[in-house]
């Protein structure tokens, strides 16, 4: 069995507690319009072009087997090229492949309470392969996280549940047509897979874009916050605050990206606030 | 930052003129050295004389704002006592120069040929041979214990069983030298009594009070409170440079040895912890305002004082130092801003959170102005050496990277072994070179597997090491004859006993060190041949070699799949192999050479500015290095390789047995902005566990020194770990900024 992985991130201080390893499954189920990763979308490898890297030197030309025509994925012009303008996303792995990557800074996990974390897209599509690595992990010894979008069935969750000691879990908005709107889904699977998720015990991250114009106000938090004092409190609440990472990403895969304001500073610690963080 | 007078006072005196006064003064004290000098003088005479005629012509410089006594105005403010500091020569060097060519008198011939070798940057030394003027280990502890009069004392008790006249002129020499300290002592008291009458307010009154009262006995007596002992390092370290010329680059373990001081006097109730927090600001200070930290680095090292001092580590049964006065240093350090003296953490595994964190703090707010020093890295590879436990839990550093053990050895430093320039000088061929420097490098062209061209270069790199090592062996059996060094051997614990300066043999160790440069290019460049010429054959080992003589003009793709090709700090497995089995060659060719006076050479990697100012003057490489570009720092991997993240560096490292590099090794990293202190001790507690031994960190991003470089007015206090020392990055030079900037950023 293989996983489509499209970057793993060695010494993420980020996306969990701890140093931390983060691999990126690619392909996702919803279309957050300020997505920061939009080359994770989709579960089949692209090859990206920033064309603002580009320095001309044609050396991708010259190596291309079609001119630049079609492309095969052979990874030839993102090999000969130094500007790093070209980028092949999204390889093949087995679990067998994977584990080394992960296991190569076992010393820092321990050192500081990290691990690994499967990430995406929604690693939670590519199921038996996400077990599977999960299920090695443990088995090593590596602490394990999740870090899901939520919405798939929570036949999904029961699966991982063995092996995954943290969920990352990301909450946008509560009201479904808004999140329906931006997300491209409704949140009702989603928050009811969180609710009950927050009944296993589990240790559990919330994680909350905060998009200017969207959902960049107390009353959003609020309404938030209420969804935990009925539901259960997870362990700690994030609020991550909107760039405009993904735009230049869209760029290179020939699409454009809605640009959303990034929230002021002041802003963020007063939404903070609404959480007691 | 409070200590606004202070600041005023002493850049006014530091910032300028200093070097212009201690000219002055040199030409001066000369003259009346030249006067009182008879033919025949042994050196240990000529060594006394110099003592003499600097103490009794110097000027004492006090300070209102200051309770210490140390500064002598003999010497520019940037000189750490060498006597010829970045040109700047001062009275302390006058035998050694008279004496100077005693080294050239031996062998003529090898002088010219090392001067050559040197000039081709085959090594270099701080010295004429190895008779390095910088980074000595002096070693206040006796002083702290028993004052000058001890070691008068015991001198005087030795001179009695004295066998012949070379060893009673060094015993004498060194009574004497107590004895002229003593009364620089004294003048600093009379000068402090003079200035009382007209001080200009209460603050100033009462620092002249304690110093015309303190200078009287301290340190000719062992001083008694924490204040007498920060003066002491202070006083030896000034005086003892400008007598001897040479530079005592670390005041040691301070914190442990200043605690008994403070434990005493906090148990007794006559020192708050506030006042000796204010003690330690301004010995700090002191040091600090010697320069402007604004002046523009462009030159070979202009931002340095080259003194350090060590915090933590270990005591000598293996348990972690972290004491009142560890955190006040570190403490001091980072509300104060200072950036000299260099601050080197020494640190391990278990180190205390409490001590990590109040290091960490100032590195990731971005001052940067601390070297971590793995103890589990280090105190093997002093086990090594053959040293009991306690000396190697015992080590310290001097000046940037220097390993050694308190009180025991001077090891030459700044002593650069070029494997990089071997490397080049196989691969390009430069057979017409070879004959101008006395040294014949087996060419590789011919070489049909990777092994043998790896068994060239490995003989090649022989060559070099018997020929440094014929170097260091006459050039340290003369210094004794040339410019003996009474007042540093004084403190050295078997010199006295044995009757014996340092430079005679006297210490209990006499180990030489080999700090190679280029280790990561050369084993990347050995990788990408390997690879590219023998592995897959894609190019014949003839082509790689037409590639790097022509600078790569012509082989653009090959050398992207050079550079491209697995190598040190990637975490892979089998470049890993490889690196290790390369630097165990290097370890044992070193072991079979023999320094000074029987003693060993280890090896270490690192390098001061000279990744660039060598680097300019190296030939393209195999790795993908074009002519002129940089050299790799010690250890860090090279910047022309795509290194996957900070771990992988470290991955690295755990490939290398540690006990094989005595000599210090040194790894740049920077880290990025958002670092937390979290994350920072989980970091140094992980590379506790590697091979990593002087670990140089930086908290930044390649936007935020962007930003800086456009506004520098926003970047007051942005300062960045260079080679070891540090510096504010606004005042850097644009080639020095972009030095930096093309460094690996792990984000």
């Amino acid at each position: 069995m293989k996983g489509m992985i499209f970057d793993i991130q060695r010494s993420s201080f980020v996306d969990g507690p701890g140093i931390r390893t983060t691999v990126f499954f690619k392909g996702c189920n919803l279309r957050c319009a300020w997505c920061h990763n939009p080359e994770s979308q989709l579960h089949a490898p692209q090859l990206l072009f920033y064309k603002d890297k580009c320095k001309g030197c044609g050396k991708c030309l010259e190596k291309c087997p079609n001119k630049l025509e079609k492309c095969e994925l052979c990874g030839k012009c993102e090999l000969y090229c130094m500007a790093e303008a070209r980028r092949l996303c999204g390889k093949e792995y087995t679990a067998e492949e994977l584990l080394p990557e992960i296991l190569a800074d076992k010393l820092f996990f321990e050192t500081s309470g990290g691990g690994v974390t499967f990430s995406g897209g929604e690693c939670m599509l590519q199921l038996d392969f996400l077990c599977e690595i999960l299920k090695k992990c443990k088995e090593n010894g590596i602490q394990t996280a999740v870090d899901t979008a939520g919405h798939v069935p929570y036949t999904a969750f029961e699966r991982v549940l063995p092996y995954t000691d943290i969920f990352l879990y990301d909450v946008k908005m509560m009201d479904g047509e808004k999140h329906k709107a931006y997300v491209g889904a409704d949140n009702a699977l989603i928050l009811k897979n969180l609710a009950k998720l927050l009944q296993t015990g589990k240790r559990i991250w919330i994680r909350v874009p905060v998009i200017g114009g969207v959902n960049d106000t107390e009353e959003e938090m609020l309404a938030i916050r209420a969804f935990f004092e009925k539901h259960g409190q997870p362990e700690k609440i994030e609020l991550l605050p909107y760039h405009a990472m993904g735009e230049s990403k869209a760029l290179a895969m020939g699409k454009t990206q809605q640009r959303f304001a990034v929230p002021e500073k002041e802003k963020i610690e007063r939404l903070r606030a609404v959480f007691s963080l | 930052m409070p200590y606004t007078d202070m600041r005023k006072e002493l850049s006014e005196f530091y910032f300028a003129g200093t070097g212009e006064r201690g000219e002055e003064f040199r030409v001066r004290a000369n003259a009346e050295m030249d006067r009182r000098y008879r033919e025949g003088m042994n050196p240990y005479e000529m060594k006394v004389l110099q003592y003499r005629v600097i103490a009794d012509m110097f000027e004492p410089v006090l300070f209102y704002t200051s309770p210490y006594y140390y500064e002598t105005g003999t010497m520019w403010a940037h000189c750490d006592g060498g006597r010829d500091f970045r040109g700047f020569c001062h009275a302390g060097g006058w035998t050694y120069w008279k004496n100077e060519h005693l080294f050239r008198d031996q062998d003529p011939a090898l002088w010219e040929l090392s001067q050559k070798q040197r000039d081709e940057l085959f090594y270099t030394v701080c010295g004429a041979y190895n008779d390095d003027m910088q980074h000595f280990n002096f070693d206040n502890r006796p002083i702290l214990k028993g004052g000058l009069k001890g070691i008068y004392e015991r001198a005087e008790v030795e001179l009695a069983s004295a066998k012949d006249d070379e060893e009673r002129a060094y015993l004498q020499a060194t009574m004497e030298a107590m004895l002229t300290l003593k009364k620089m002592s004294e003048k600093f008291a009379d000068k402090a009594e003079k200035l009382l009458k007209n001080a200009p307010d209460e603050a100033a009154r009462k620092n002249l009070a304690l110093i015309s009262k303190t200078a009287r006995r301290c340190p000719w007596e062992a001083p008694q409170t924490l204040y007498e002992a920060l003066n002491t390092f202070c006083f030896m370290r000034k005086c003892m440079g400008a007598l001897e010329g040479i530079g005592p680059n670390t005041f040691g373990r301070i914190d442990m040895d200043l605690a008994p001081f403070y434990d005493k006097e906090i148990a007794a109730g006559t020192l708050t912890k506030a006042a000796a927090y204010d003690l330690v600001c301004k010995f700090l200070l002191t040091w600090d305002l010697h320069f402007d930290h604004d002046f523009k680095f462009a030159g070979y090292s202009d931002h340095e004082l080259e003194n350090t001092y060590v915090l933590g580590g270990c005591d000598a049964d293996g348990k972690p130092f972290c004491h009142d006065l560890t955190l006040m240093f570190l403490r001091a350090s980072r509300e104060e801003t200072i950036i000299f003296p260099k601050i080197t953490c020494r640190y391990g595994k278990n180190s205390p959170k409490e001590y990590l964190d109040e290091a960490n703090l100032a590195v990731i707010n971005g001052t940067s102005t601390l070297l971590y020093q793995n103890d589990d890295a280090t105190i093997p590879s002093i086990l090594r050496r053959g040293k009991p436990i306690e000396e190697a839990r015992d080590y310290l550093i001097t000046g940037c990277w220097g390993i050694m053990s308190n009180g025991k050895e001077k090891i030459d430093d700044g002593c650069y072994v070029n494997i990089l320039k071997v490397l080049e000088y196989m691969l390009h061929n430069r057979t017409d070179k070879m004959r101008e420097v006395g040294m014949t490098f087996a060419p590789v062209d011919g070489a049909s597997s990777f092994e043998e061209l790896y068994r060239i270069y490995c003989d090649n790199i022989l060559v070099l090491f018997e020929e440094r090592a014929r170097v260091v062996r006459l050039g340290g059996n003369v210094w004794n004859k040339v410019d003996p060094l009474p007042i540093f051997s004084s403190t050295m614990e078997d010199c006295i006993g044995k009757h014996k300066d340092y430079t005679a043999g006297g210490a209990k160790y006499r180990d030489s060190r080999y700090e190679l440069i280029g280790y990561p290019n050369v084993v990347d460049s050995l990788l990408a041949i390997k690879k590219l010429c023998f592995d897959e054959r894609k190019y014949t080992l003839a082509e790689m070699l037409d590639a790097i003589r022509h600078n790569w003009e012509g082989y653009e793709d090959m050398r992207i799949e050079a550079m491209r090709a697995p190598g040190w700090g990637m975490g892979n497995k089998d470049a890993d192999a490889f690196c290790a089995r390369f630097n165990t060659d290097l370890y044992e060719m070193a072991q079979k050479q023999v320094g000074t006076y029987g003693g060993k050479i280890v090896i270490g990697h690192l390098a001061y500015t000279e990744i660039r100012w060598w680097g300019e003057k190296t030939l393209a490489t195999p790795e993908g290095r074009k002519n002129g570009d940089y050299i790799a720092q010690g250890l860090t991997p090279s910047r022309l390789k795509k290194i996957p993240a900070v771990t992988s560096v470290i991955q690295s490292f755990s490939a290398l047995d540690a006990s094989e590099i005595g000599g210090n090794s040194v790894v740049n990293v920077i880290l990025p902005n958002k670092t937390t202190l979290a994350h920072c001790e989980a970091f140094l507690r992980a590379t506790a566990d590697s091979a990593v031994q002087s670990l140089q960190v930086n908290c930044t991003s390649r936007e935020q020194l962007l930003d800086a470089q456009k506004h520098p007015e926003k970047y007051p206090t942005l300062i960045v770990r260079m080679c070891g020392f540090s510096a504010k990055f606004t005042s850097l030079s644009p080639e020095w900024q972009q030095e930096v900037l093309t460094r690996n950023f792990y984000e």
